[in-house]
């Protein structure tokens, strides 16, 4: 055998086995992957609706923007929706939002960030938990707050949320995009929905 | 060959990043917090060995000229492995690790073994060798990301373990990457000094040995 013929075929032999290798691992480790990711969605869209820890029933997906929105039960009684919302003028890369409103869609629910490469010690702050806290500070100043509060309090005077020090960048770029998407979320599918109640 | 040696060596004298020098991005980028830093050494390590392993036992059979594509191909398929697992079963860490897992395939240390140690010697010497590496590694990691955790937030997560410095204002620059540079350059800075007084003492020593053997003879 010449010996480029042979710098081949070992070559492939090395790569056929990797591949059929990790074929094995992937067929072995892809429904718990997808298991997690699952997991932690509807984690995120429950401590969103109601709060950390807290079991709620969500019903079929429907279309909203370019994602999708869910309507969310406790005990089989409506207590809100959740959706999807990017923040794309965060300092680094785009955060992953998950937007929790009530019923009536007037005001917050809360707020959950799905991902986010904010700066650590600064940007990522929106994220931590204070020692002997349930969940971020920053997040929990959502909850409940009305639509036309969704502000930074030094962007608006109307505005009931404080920014994280030394990062303004970060904070108003989730704060706008919470605000922005629960205004498109009301637009899109109305002002109320005569099944609540 | 002595095969204790080939395990010790990569934790003190040939650490991998305080002494050799490798490795030092995923070092410098993971190392905000101590569960990063081990769940990076745990991964390195796994993937060290799984590669060292591999390599050794098909060193007889790589043509020399494309040695370097396929170490590569193997370790790869390593890092791929590592990256699966972990995103299944430690999604949290798998998260944080971010991008620097899947970089695990470039990172100096494993290549650097492979071409420096596991195509040369048996397997069981290579296995000994990628512990040694991997733990090593893993100290540097675990030691940095201690001293930058515990100044940069004023305490320590580790999960299951979590407390605090009471009234203590932690630096937010330890956290970021100077605090990594600096505290790096330190941990440096100290290995090397005390390599030179340990060298010190071993030239005394000889010198001593040799001056008595001569009055012997005397």
């Amino acid at each position: 055998m010449p010996e480029t013929a042979k710098l081949v075929v070992v070559l492939a032999i090395i790569c056929v086995v990797a591949s059929g290798g990790l074929a094995l691992v992937n067929a072995a480790t892809g429904e718990k992957i997808a298991e997690q990711e699952r997991l932690k969605e509807e984690m995120l869209r429950a401590e969103a609706l109601v709060g950390p820890g807290e079991e709620v029933e969500f019903g079929e997906p429907k279309p909203f923007d370019d994602g999708e929105y869910f309507e969310g039960y406790v005990d089989g009684k409506l207590v809100g929706y959740v959706f999807g919302t990017v923040a794309r003028k965060a300092y680094n890369e785009p955060v992953k939002i998950v937007v929790g409103v009530d019923p009536a869609k007037t005001k917050l629910t809360g707020v959950r960030i799905r991902s986010q490469r904010e700066t650590p010690g600064l940007g990522a702050f929106m994220v931590v938990v204070r020692s002997g806290e349930q969940e971020p500070w920053f997040l929990r100043q959502f909850r409940n707050v009305p639509l036309e509060k969704v502000w930074l309090k030094k962007d608006n005077q109307a505005g009931e949320i404080d920014g994280i020090t030394a990062a303004t960048i970060s904070s108003r770029a989730v704060t706008d995009a919470v605000r922005e998407s629960f205004e498109k979320f009301v637009q899109a599918t109305g002002e109320t929905k005569e099944d609540v109640g | 060959m002595n095969a204790g040696r080939e395990f010790t060596k990569g934790i003190w004298t040939e650490n991998p990043v305080l002494r050799l020098m490798l490795g030092l991005c995923p070092t410098l980028a993971v190392s905000t917090a101590v569960v990063n830093g081990i769940g990076m050494g745990i991964a390195a390590t796994f993937v060290l060995l799984g590669s060292n392993i591999v390599i050794a036992l098909i060193r007889g059979v790589i043509p020399a000229k494309v040695r370097i594509p396929c170490y590569i191909v193997v370790i790869a398929t390593f890092v791929t492995i590592a990256d699966l697992t972990m995103h299944a079963y430690t999604p949290q860490i798998h998260e944080a690790l971010g991008i620097f897992l899947p970089l695990i395939v470039v990172n100096c240390i494993i290549l650097g073994r492979a071409e420096a140690f596991a195509s040369k010697n048996s397997v069981t010497m290579s296995v000994l060798d990628a512990l040694g590496m991997g733990l090593g590694f893993t100290l540097a990691l675990l030691a940095l990301a201690t001293v930058r955790e515990l100044l940069g937030t004023g305490g320590l997560d580790l999960r299951a373990l979590a407390f605090q410095i009471p009234r203590f204002k932690p630096a937010i620059i330890m956290i970021l990457p100077p605090g990594a540079f600096v505290t790096l350059g330190i941990m440096m800075a100290g290995m090397n000094k005390l390599a030179e007084l340990q060298e010190k003492k071993r030239l005394q020593r000889a010198a001593e040995e040799k001056l008595e053997e001569k009055q012997e003879e005397a």
